[in-house]
């Protein structure tokens, strides 16, 4: 899936096909839900910035997994690729315009692991954000009681009271659960999340993909792309052929 | 809109069934929303209003580990505050929106799911969840404009006798809030 093609049709997708992308994207980071139905995984990193937008929507009536997303963020940031995400933030935010939830959750991530996140700064929004304007007097007053959400600044822009997106359990499937539905991040527990790692699998499920697909799916710069696709080229010539595991056969 | 995929409420009926146990529940949050209203996709877990018997809850974290679930996907947090929005003599056994061979979920009358969705306003006014869930009923036209205002009528006369002040202040703001959500949903729609 190319990213930057699909933030390009967002906004000509019905309701009920954003619905299912959705659940595309929550079932690739591993939300709790009461489907059984296996569904196609997306990138993570695609699924992260794809679920930002959605629960942003409220025609969607998405808002309950906000909360999901930033309890996703704080315990599984390890699994995250992190220029990868960077990148697609930055496409998603030229496509969309300003994100507030993604820009919520890059905080997130920089307040959980400041040494891996630290090229994340995220610049205040342009208007303040209220994830539930309805009640942003109610919101205002629990904000003079207990302050900012990741104790941002006021000027960071985001209304969001301190003891907000309180994590639960029962939100998540567990990190085992996760990992053996979600081969992408699997491979990264072991090959560690890189671009190598993610190159190789989609060279595996699409051995046909060019330098050029392979850079725009990844948002990979091309030289590194073709530097991947040919590697893997002459390890194929030598007669190897890649794995489930991403590595020997 | 097509429906929302609950097989995992189905197997643990078939579970239920298997070990030849029953277990009839009343529920709210957001299962129950979709359950109800269907078209409100809710977060994974299962809010019974009363606890949970011990014998069903082994079961629960058995199921949960056979389908790498967390225990807590069927809980009864909810019953701590039960007396918050149930009163003597009012119907929790309201509506069955689940009808397993084993398992039958009902929702609390429509005031009480309500209340359960008003409550938590106070506690979570940034989050939107509670909002979306009354939308999704009024959508589904299962709550209707005097069922709101009677709900949002019970909670300013129960909150007027709380103690903390903040909270009052809060709870305030919030039924006008409400008041002012009605006007702009059913003016013109009734």
């Amino acid at each position: 899936m190319r990213l930057r093609k699909l933030l390009k049709t967002l906004d000509t997708k019905t309701s009920e096909e954003l619905a299912e992308l959705f659940d595309r994207a929550a079932w690739t980071l591993g939300f709790s839900s009461f489907s059984t139905a296996p569904k196609t995984p997306l990138d993570a990193e695609a699924a992260v910035v794809l679920v930002a937008y959605l629960v942003n929507q409220p025609e969607l009536r998405l808002a309950r997994f906000l909360a999901v997303l930033m309890n996703w963020l704080q315990t599984r940031h390890h699994l995250l690729h992190t220029a990868k995400l960077l990148k697609m933030a930055q496409a998603a935010e030229a496509t969309l315009g300003e994100m507030p939830t993604l820009r919520l959750a890059l905080h997130v991530l920089r307040k959980e692991d400041p040494k891996k996140f630290q090229k994340f700064k995220p610049n205040p929004l342009s208007k303040p954000f209220y994830p539930e304007p309805r009640f942003a007097a109610l919101v205002d007053q629990k904000l003079k009681k207990e302050g900012f959400y990741l104790d941002l600044p006021e000027n960071a822009g985001f209304r969001v009271p301190k003891s907000a997106f309180r994590p639960r359990a029962s939100d998540l499937l567990s990190e085992k659960a996760l990992l053996k539905r979600n081969e992408q991040l699997r491979l990264r527990l072991l090959h560690g999340a890189s671009w190598r790692s993610d190159a190789v699998l989609l060279l595996r499920d699409h051995p046909e993909m060019t330098a050029s697909e392979l850079s725009d799916t990844l948002m990979l710069s091309y030289e590194p792309a073709h530097r991947l696709v040919a590697e893997v080229s002459r390890y194929r010539s030598m007669g190897f052929t890649l794995s489930a595991t991403g590595s020997d056969g | 809109m097509k429906p929302i995929d609950n097989g995992i409420i189905e197997l643990f009926d078939t579970h239920l069934t298997d070990k030849g146990m029953t277990y009839n529940a009343s529920i709210v949050g957001g299962a129950a929303i979709m359950l109800i209203a269907n078209g409100q996709r809710p977060t994974g877990d299962i809010d019974s209003l009363h606890q949970i018997p011990q014998e069903i809850r082994a079961e629960i974290a058995a199921f949960a580990r056979a389908h790498g679930l967390t225990p807590k996907w069927f809980n009864d947090h909810a019953s701590r505050n039960f007396n918050e929005f149930v009163r003597k003599g009012e119907e929790v056994f309201a509506r069955l929106v689940f009808d397993g061979k084993a398992l039958k979920l009902y929702t609390p009358s429509i005031k009480i799911l309500l209340l359960s969705k008003i409550y938590p306003i106070l506690d979570r006014p940034e989050d939107g969840k509670d909002l979306q869930d009354i939308e999704a009923l009024i959508d589904a036209k299962v709550v209707g404009r005097n069922d709101f205002q009677e709900a949002v009528a019970d909670f300013e006369a129960n909150i007027r006798f709380e103690d903390d002040r903040d909270l009052r202040k809060a709870a305030r703001e919030l039924v006008l809030a409400l008041q002012v959500y009605i006007a702009d949903v059913f003016d013109g729609k009734n």
